[in-house]
């Protein structure tokens, strides 16, 4: 079905959706006097929110959160390693605590946790993960990561995409992971090249917006809440590479190869390590848990615990084997 | 005067018709031809041919919502226009932009599927009614009413940053649902 069949099919949608979608969203027209009061309330309401705006030092990593994306054994050695990190902030509605940050050379994954501290928030929260929990981390809607040089503010990138796996539960809170991507020469965040390139010299900071929500006045909820993302050290990594001279990258990560996938399940593959013995088929879902993200000209897979890349012989992916170059 | 007043008018093939039609519908028509044309001209050509149109075809057809008739009639008209107009000259037209954005959900042809057109709308309409009405509005202001993202923004009171985001990931969840009812090898 190619693109000019499936936008023949969308002419034949129903007159109801049609018509329902030509509405537009009612405006007010406001007078000069109503204009310069509403200026003067909005001035008043984004001071508020930038003084609110507290960095609370608790030293609190929310480990158990941190199973959302990793296996315990693998949290632990992020704790010994100085991946963990347990920096709050907060503006009066919620808390934002940095919990972990981990990289290597296509990836960046701060993960952080988001607590509820009024009613509306938690009521925000409630709505906004309310579905049943996925079985595999999945993209959070409507809310996106701003990424931006801590120094001067200036803006790299303002449309990050999130992962979440915990619904909103009794704790009032969820943690999410932010996927900055990289490529060698540039940057691209979620399906979009940008060739932005980060200047890794330079210290980064994150913050949370609502892109989207049905009450208006959710939109500010998350507002002052950014966070310096510490520097980290990029863990390690091999390249392998298949017959045809392609390169596969294998970090404690993840993989990273130059492929272009859709979204099937589950992701197969077959790692052989130097000692004989074979991982084969961590499937998405499972809990094995590896998960996938795709870029324009890559795919990258995660892994749920941090390997050792220095043990692997060969990987099998895709139906191409990799394996080192001596 | 309501839509059923209206096709009677077209039924008696009243003058009063054309000139009540234009009166309560020449505007949306135009909103629509304006999304897809970007020449006045055009527009204002395609409207006329439009509300023509829907004389020369009411009756015998007695459309139950005559605003969405009109919105097909004037629609199917301007994209003629530019696909014609494409066939002079390359790319960048609102049909071509939303076409290259569709290539994304399209997948491999399976040539033993009889695509008919009773088929292609139930699978739309089945789909469309699996996204919030705030997903389907903006996936239809883009891709029916070939919207510009600046343009659903400013109407769904969203950032354009908002809505590209939207309709990336409807666009995924469209291919998603196409693969899932076997429109894949």
């Amino acid at each position: 079905m190619n693109e000019e069949v499936i936008f023949d099919m969308i002419s034949l949608a129903d007159d109801e959706y049609v018509l329902d979608a030509s509405h537009k969203k009612r405006t007010i027209r406001l007078g000069k006097h109503a204009v310069s009061m509403l200026a003067a309330a909005l001035i008043c309401t984004v001071l508020l929110a930038c003084a609110a705006a507290a960095v609370v030092v608790t030293n609190i990593v929310h480990k158990g959160s941190l199973n959302d994306f990793y296996e315990s054994s693998t949290v632990s050695e992020m704790e010994s390693r100085g991946y963990t990190v347990g920096k709050s902030v907060e503006n009066g509605h919620a808390r934002l605590t940095l919990d972990s940050v981990m990289s290597d050379n296509f990836r960046c994954h701060p993960v952080f946790t988001l607590e509820a501290l009024d009613d509306e928030t938690d009521d925000y929260f409630k709505r906004q993960f309310s579905e049943p929990a996925p079985d595999t981390p999945h993209n959070v809607e409507y809310l996106v990561c701003k990424l931006c040089y801590a120094d001067n503010g200036e803006l790299i990138y303002d449309n990050i995409g999130l992962m979440w796996y915990r619904y909103y539960g009794k704790d009032k809170s969820v943690t999410l992971r932010a996927d900055i991507l990289y490529s060698r020469d540039g940057v691209w965040i979620g399906d979009e090249r940008k060739n932005i390139v980060i200047d890794r010299s330079r210290k980064l900071k994150l913050s949370v917006e609502i892109i989207y929500a049905d009450n208006i006045s959710d939109l500010h909820l998350l507002d002052g809440l950014e966070t310096e993302l510490p520097h980290s050290e990029p863990v390690k990594y091999v390249r392998l590479y298949s017959q045809s001279g392609e390169q596969a990258y294998i970090s404690e990560l993840g993989i990273a190869v130059p492929r272009t996938y859709g979204d099937q399940t589950p992701w197969l593959y077959t790692i052989k390590w130097k000692d004989g013995s074979v991982t084969k088929e961590y499937e998405t879902g499972s809990s094995g848990g590896i998960y996938n993200t795709i870029g324009k000209e890559m795919c990258l897979i995660d892994f749920r615990r941090l390997i050792d890349p220095d043990n692997i012989e060969s990987i099998e992916l895709f139906g191409t084997t990799y394996t080192r170059r001596e | 005067m309501d839509d059923k007043q209206l096709v009677e008018l077209f039924f008696e093939r009243s003058e009063k018709a054309l000139a009540e039609t234009t009166n309560k519908y020449g505007a949306y028509c135009r909103y629509i031809a304006d999304n897809i044309l970007d020449d006045k001209q055009d527009s204002e050509e395609c409207v006329q041919d439009a509300l023509t149109a829907a004389w020369n075809s009411i009756p015998p057809q007695k459309p139950k919502s005559l605003k969405a008739y009109l919105a097909r009639l004037t629609r199917n008209l301007a994209i003629n226009i530019i696909k014609k107009k494409a066939a002079q000259k390359r790319g960048g037209d609102a049909r071509q932009l939303a076409l290259d954005e569709l290539r994304e959900c399209s997948l491999p042809e399976t040539p033993e599927t009889q695509l008919d057109a009773k088929l292609l709308k139930e699978l739309i309409d089945r789909f469309l009614q699996t996204l919030s009405k705030k997903q389907r509005t903006v996936f239809l202001k883009r891709y029916w009413f070939l919207c510009t993202p600046e343009k659903i923004a400013s109407e769904c009171a969203m950032s354009v940053s908002a809505v590209n985001t939207m309709l990336s990931r409807t666009r995924k969840q469209l291919k998603k649902f196409l693969t899932e009812e076997g429109f894949d090898v």
